[in-house]
């Protein structure tokens, strides 16, 4: 398989839709792209697209309405996803940081985001790569929002990762619809859009929602992102597919020992491992779900271990299993 | 035929009373012609409900359910009813007669999903259980499913957050995945 060549023809495909909205001509050759062509139009147009819109959000027989603008200027990007109904929360993020505002006291802080790794983890060639554990194929055409989509499905090849299916606008690549099944085939989650506008983006600065509710915007200076750091832990007997994709040490002020955090994945579906030195007084012990996410917390050799990630059960059980403490004897 | 014999032979259709409940149903059935004729049509409305007739839609079938739908009040899902025995049968018995076939249809699909009936319909449940009850149930929770402690849950809140910032598919989907953070915790606002 010839990667360069096909992310080539990509870029081809995307100047040359740039080109024919130039010239507006409402011709687009379509027809001839494969799955993994319109899945690379996605994320291109994901991330370097100026977009808002308004999309619904169904999980857990809840069903939401949520506002997302992408707004990018040169280099940086700007979004913003906020929820309409219900309690106003929201995220905003950048290439600095991830804020999340919301009523209350209930405060989340996420470390400054390592630089290397802003917006575009996911590569063209790591699509054919995920062509050993998941099927792509196209399944006809639909229309969402008002918008002609083509319908792209990611099926996995076992039981251990979520399938998806999209619904991409054939104009830009965007996804008007996207639903994530679980291991059973079944729409765990899914998200579309009402209305869309392509070209636009407004994000209004933050103090301007001070008024209205608390938020705290909180960078962990000391936090060191390291991807090659020692290891403590080694993970054995990964679910197929599924290797380690960072790791990195978070430090809650709370705590006088750093929480280490690994992050697998398959390419697609991912979870991260959580380990914490010291026990608190409330640790999560068992099993959980929210939606597509599922939990595991747990003791793992005198460690508060918690796994959670967009994966099947089965897999988070899997990686967690297999942990072990360097240098420990058993 | 008074309503609690209909309940009963719809129970016997279903198997779900004792052996010598079955021998004494049984024996009344034989009895009686009227008795014959809604012991079969139970079997066919269970038939359906299976998925095992031949031909659901034809509009033979479908006159003859209309038709006895409208001569008497049958018990749609006898089941559901005998598992929540202080509900009102009366007014839903009504509402099955008045939706004849569409209600067939309505109570047939969750049915058809769920083969083996081991459950209440849904379709039943939604119309009968208040939908508060289900919120009283989980008020003191959180939004993850069996965690009832607001600390781990916001600990388990921030590890999401972060997991979800450095997930490598994040960025296949944008912000989206964040999506499930935004997302209104409606048992809280209790």
């Amino acid at each position: 398989m010839n990667l360069s060549s096909s992310r080539a023809d990509s870029r081809q495909y995307w100047i040359g839709f740039l080109l024919l909205l130039l010239c507006s001509q409402p011709v687009f050759a379509a027809e001839q792209l494969t799955p993994r062509d319109w899945l690379e139009r996605m994320m291109e147009a994901v991330q370097k697209l100026n977009y808002q819109g308004t999309f619904v959000y169904l999980h857990d027989n809840q069903l939401e309405i949520m506002k997302i603008a992408h707004a990018v200027n040169g280099d940086k990007v700007r979004e913003s996803l906020m929820s309409l109904n219900g309690a106003p929360r929201e995220v905003i993020r950048d290439e600095e940081s991830v804020t999340c505002v919301m009523p209350g006291s209930n405060e989340v802080s996420v470390d400054k985001r390592s630089p290397s790794k802003k917006f575009l983890n996911i590569l063209p060639q790591d699509l054919a790569q995920l062509e050993d554990h998941y099927s792509f194929r196209m399944s006809g055409k639909d229309r969402i929002a008002n918008r002609q989509a083509q319908v792209v499905v990611i099926m996995p090849n076992d039981r251990l990762r979520y399938g998806y299916r999209f619904y991409l606008d054939e104009e830009s690549g965007l996804p008007l619809k996207s639903d994530l099944m679980n291991e059973h085939g079944e729409a765990v989650e899914q998200t579309m859009f009402t209305d869309l506008e392509i070209g636009v983006a407004e994000i209004s600065e933050l103090h301007q929602r001070e008024s209205l509710f608390t938020y705290r915007l909180k960078n962990n200076e000391g936090s060191s992102l390291s991807d090659d750091a020692d290891s403590r832990w080694n993970f054995l007997k990964l679910p197929a597919g599924f290797r380690l994709s960072m790791q990195h040490q978070l430090h809650d002020p709370m705590l006088s020992a750093p929480i280490e955090q690994y992050v697998f994945s398959d390419g697609l579906g991912s979870l991260s491992v959580f380990i914490e030195a010291e026990t608190r007084n409330e640790a999560f012990s068992g099993v959980s779900r929210l939606g597509a996410i599922n939990a595991w917390g747990g003791q793992i050799a005198g460690y508060q271990v918690t796994a959670v990630g967009e994966v099947p059960a089965v897999t988070i059980l899997g990686v967690v299993q297999g942990m072990e403490l360097k240098g420990s004897n058993d | 035929m008074t309503e609690q014999e209909y309940e009963r032979l719809s129970a016997l259709v279903d198997e779900e009373i004792s052996e010598e409940e079955i021998s004494m149903e049984i024996n009344k059935l034989s009895n009686n012609e009227a008795n014959r004729v809604t012991w079969s049509r139970y079997h066919l409305i269970g038939d359906a409900m299976r998925g095992e007739t031949g031909s659901l839609y034809s509009p033979d079938l479908a006159q003859a359910i209309s038709k006895q739908l409208e001569d008497e009040p049958v018990v749609l899902a006898p089941a559901a009813i005998k598992r929540r025995p202080g509900l009102k049968k009366r007014s839903y018995t009504g509402l099955a007669v008045a939706a004849s076939l569409a209600a067939v249809a309505v109570v047939m699909v969750p049915q058809l999903i769920n083969p083996e009936g081991s459950e209440a319909p849904p379709a039943i449940a939604a119309t009968q259980v208040p939908a508060t009850e289900t919120l009283y149930v989980v008020e003191d929770g959180t939004r993850w499913e069996l965690l009832k402690k607001p600390e781990v849950e916001s600990r388990l809140n921030a590890y999401l957050v972060n997991h979800q910032e450095r997930s490598p598919s994040s960025n296949i989907k944008g912000i989206m995945p964040f999506a499930t953070f935004v997302s209104y915790d409606e048992n809280k606002q209790k």
